[in-house]
């Protein structure tokens, strides 16, 4: 039995993972049953949406959402992490000192933790398309008054108001969840959520270049990095036009539909938060995504500023190198969760955590290199391994996150985002802030941080597949998938049938067994376990 | 928009080109000249500390000098190699060995391997000579023979762009003659204060000249003669903060020899301040508020048309 998904409900955008398929599929199998009579360019499923990911084409509604939503989110990221690369122009117009600096990266993404929590429920109210484009068209006047500032307190207010804009992230994956097929929504966020976090990358060779030509066509330094600041201000308002103009909710283009289910919550949301809140699984995740997402963002924020000061570059080069940084995104992440499905395919969840604190803890490893390199080729060297570790590292969290919870799923996912923007916040107030430690110390301390804040993945158990070091529990009871998924829902609830689309999930989630432990497995009758 | 006027170009000393980084980056010092630089000056004996130019050199470029000798030791021993015939059983050359057992055809790829070597020698010549020489230039070595004073008096606050002011250099009278041989040209320029380089790393003084960042803007660079002055306007791109002015003498590399400033050694006294211009033309002030507006306004518009299509 289907339970139907309200469009809507608390987490519907990321209930696309059955924990059956491996996450990054490109197509789904032959047994989803197609629309055959629909007339869209990609093959459809029942409700419209794609079962089939084609990544070049822009055909409407399905391939041209993907695009629209993916290079919004991406636009934001250049808006939010735009002042980086300039930072060595703007810290002498404004006089600021490195508290200032510092204390605006923090503002920067601190923004979101709040934004990205209203932004579900905008999307519940008024669509994805309309959640997307308010945001970017609300935002775009921030990014045009950033021109306008005159001291380190203008500063710090228009980065944080700035930040709000990475809310978009949840417009994206929410919009993604309505076009595409729940067996390949995983590949399709990740890419996309890969593509927007390149952004980060792409504004440190943007404004630079965007710098310097305004400042060949005769413009002082002071003037032309204002004048640089309306780029990524107008890509917001063209990005968030056409969304508007050429973006549709639904497959159908019908909001009509969405409006009569969206405010059915077939689940109570003080129960789907409680879940998440006291499963100690969600907070060992939150930290290490601070860890690592936090770290790409925060290195986002310092890393050209960093090439500028210690190897003497110029802002283009500087900035050239620090693109690198978040470019790797564009393969990175999606890499990851390759990695993390590869590994479960054969070693269940035990290879998904081992494949986390191996890329994280390299990762920190990498970062401690950067920080203690002396010359600009190892440090680039050093740079690039770290990104492609630290993202990877994101990628896979993803890989494991449904398989927390499924009732929570949204929750969990929402706050597991949320860690990372405290992460960075947190990460950039300790070691980027004070005068105490300068920025290369800040970069080593941050290497031992990462390393020793994925440590607590040792302690993630589940009963029916065990740990990093741990078998799955021996209690024949407690070591099925159908008992931890269960327990989310009390009696009165399970008597009432409400939780049988965890049952469901439950038996596709037996693949994270592995090869050797499927057979063994408890099979319900009638169902045969799809890696045997 | 209007755009204020490009700042003259000889005051871009803080926005570093492309041609000075490199310098910079590479951390190379002055080409191949590097033997005359550092012969002490004419007959002063003042003990500055200047030290005999070969054991100061450090770790690093004695590194680089052995490698470079070992190297075209390596390159005459293959020529040799080369001339008795051989092309064999050298371990130099354990790939060629490998070749010959897998019977591949050794020789043509030794003499290729030769010749490149050849080339690969003479370009490594001219880096290493290149590099040989990156000696530095320490602050507190670098004698004060220059006298410099400015018509700022301590506590003035002057404006980029309109405000000027004349700094006069004169070389100590005391010194014997002959001191200033070897100065061939004069820079001044403005330096911060240490008010200003409070918890700035990117403004931070530093004993070796080569990573000093207190002083980011000249104010004049000319010939050098034992009296000069020169009335300054204080360029648009002079960021705010509090400054003194210091003047190098620099010899015919362009090194600095010897500097003057107008401050003390500790940088307390005749400390002027400088109020920059922040850019925030009217242009960008009224694009700023035209662009948000349309924002708004386009968005109001949209969510309109779609609720009347709606209905």
């Amino acid at each position: 039995m289907e339970t139907t998904e309200a469009v809507g409900a608390p987490g519907s955008s990321l209930h696309g993972m059955t924990g059956k398929e491996p996450a990054y599929a490109f197509s789904v199998d032959s047994k989803t049953q197609l629309d055959t009579n629909a007339t869209f360019d990609l093959p459809v499923d029942s409700e419209h949406k794609a079962t089939k990911f084609k990544l070049f084409s822009l055909a409407n509604p399905h391939m041209r959402t993907f695009h629209l939503a993916w290079s919004s989110f991406f636009t934001c990221f250049v808006s939010t992490f735009a002042a980086a690369p300039l930072v060595p122009i703007i810290r002498d117009d404004l006089n600021l000192k490195k508290a200032d600096i510092g204390n605006a990266g923090v503002a920067s993404v601190s923004g979101a933790i709040f934004s990205r929590l209203v932004m579900g429920a905008v999307c519940d109210m008024l669509g994805p398309r309309f959640g997307c484009a308010f945001l970017m068209m609300l935002a775009a006047p921030t990014v045009f008054c950033m021109s306008l500032v005159s001291n380190a307190a203008g500063y710090i207010t228009m980065r944080f108001l700035i930040g709000f804009s990475l809310a978009t992230f949840v417009s994206c994956q929410y919009w993604m969840s309505t076009m595409f097929n729940s067996k390949i929504i995983g590949l399709v966020n990740g890419t996309a959520a890969g593509w927007g976090n390149m952004g980060g990358g792409a504004t440190q060779l943007i404004m630079p270049l965007v710098y310097d030509l305004i400042r060949k066509a005769g413009a002082t330094p002071f003037v032309a990095w204002r004048i640089a600041y309306f780029v990524p201000g107008c890509l917001h308002i063209i990005m968030g036009i056409l969304v508007l103009t050429l973006g549709q909710d639904l497959p159908d283009g019908n909001l009509k539909s969405l409006q009569k289910q969206g405010n059915v919550n077939k689940d109570k949301f003080s129960k789907v938060l409680w879940y998440a809140l006291t499963n100690y699984r969600t907070w060992i995740f939150v930290l290490l995504y601070g860890y690592c997402m936090g770290v790409e963002l925060t290195t986002d924020n310092v890393i050209a500023e960093y090439f500028y000061d210690r190897f003497d570059l110029n802002l283009r080069t500087a900035g050239t190198i620090a693109a690198c940084f978040g470019m790797a995104n564009i393969v990175a992440r999606p890499l990851g969760g390759l990695l993390s499905d590869k590994g479960a395919q054969y070693w269940g969840m035990r290879a998904r955590l081992w494949n986390i604190w191996i890329l994280q803890t390299l990762g920190g490893a990498f970062c401690l290199w950067l920080g203690r390199a002396n010359s600009l080729p190892v440090s680039v060297v050093a740079m690039v391994l770290f990104s492609i570790c630290a993202q990877a590292a994101c990628g896979a969290i993803f890989g494991v996150i449904p398989f927390i919870s499924r009732r929570s799923l949204g929750v969990i996912s929402g706050m597991t985002g949320a860690g990372g923007n405290f992460g960075s916040g947190l990460t950039q107030l300790l070691f980027f802030t004070s005068s105490r430690y300068d920025t290369a110390e800040g970069l080593t301390l941050m290497g031992i941080m990462i390393m020793a804040c994925t440590v607590p993945i040792t302690l993630v158990h589940f009963p029916q597949w065990g740990s990093m070091f741990l078998p799955p529990s021996k209690d024949e009871k407690r070591s099925t998938e159908e008992h931890y998924y269960g327990s989310e829902w009390n009696e009165e609830e399970r008597s009432q049938g409400l939780h049988g689309a965890s049952l469901k999930f439950a038996e596709n989630s037996r693949s994270e067994r592995g090869k050797r432990n499927v057979a063994s497995a408890p099979t319900p009758p009638g169902n045969t376990p799809e890696h045997v | 928009m209007t755009w204020v006027e490009s700042a003259p170009a000889s005051q871009d000393a803080s926005w570093r080109t492309l041609e000075d980084n490199d310098m910079l980056q590479s951390g190379f010092g002055p080409g191949l000249s590097w033997g005359s630089n550092y012969l002490p000056l004419g007959d002063s004996k003042e003990d500055e500390g200047l030290q005999h130019p070969i054991l100061e050199m450090k770790a690093k470029e004695i590194g680089c000098i052995l490698i470079f000798f070992s190297l075209v030791m390596l390159v005459f021993k293959l020529e040799k190699e080369e001339e008795k015939g051989k092309n064999t059983s050298h371990s130099y050359f354990s790939f060629t060995n490998l070749n010959q057992l897998k019977g591949f055809e050794s020789k043509p790829s030794f003499m290729a391997g030769l010749r490149l070597s050849k080339t690969t020698i003479a370009l490594l010549l001219l880096i290493v000579c290149h590099v040989g020489p990156s000696m530095a230039v320490l602050f507190s070595q670098l004698p004060k023979t220059l006298i410099v004073t400015a018509t700022t008096k301590s506590g003035d606050v002057l404006h980029a762009g309109e405000d000027k002011f004349t700094v006069t250099w004169a070389l100590n009278t005391s010194l014997p003659a002959g001191a200033d041989a070897n100065y061939k040209t004069v820079k001044v320029l403005l330096c911060y204060a240490p008010v200003s380089q409070h918890d700035r790393k990117w403004r931070k003084s530093n004993n070796d000249l080569k990573k000093d960042k207190t002083c980011q803007f000249t104010a004049v660079k000319q010939d050098y003669s034992a009296t000069g002055k020169h009335e300054y306007t204080v360029a648009r791109d002079i960021p705010t903060a509090s400054y003194f002015v210091r003047a190098y003498a620099l010899d015919a590399s362009d090194t600095k020899v010897a500097f003057g400033q107008t401050t003390d050694a500790n940088k307390t006294s005749n400390i002027f301040d400088i109020v920059g211009i922040t850019g925030r033309t009217t242009g960008i002030f009224v694009s700023a508020i035209v662009f948000s507006a349309f924002s708004g306004v386009a968005l109001a518009f949209f969510y309109v048309v779609e609720n009347k299509k709606k209905k």
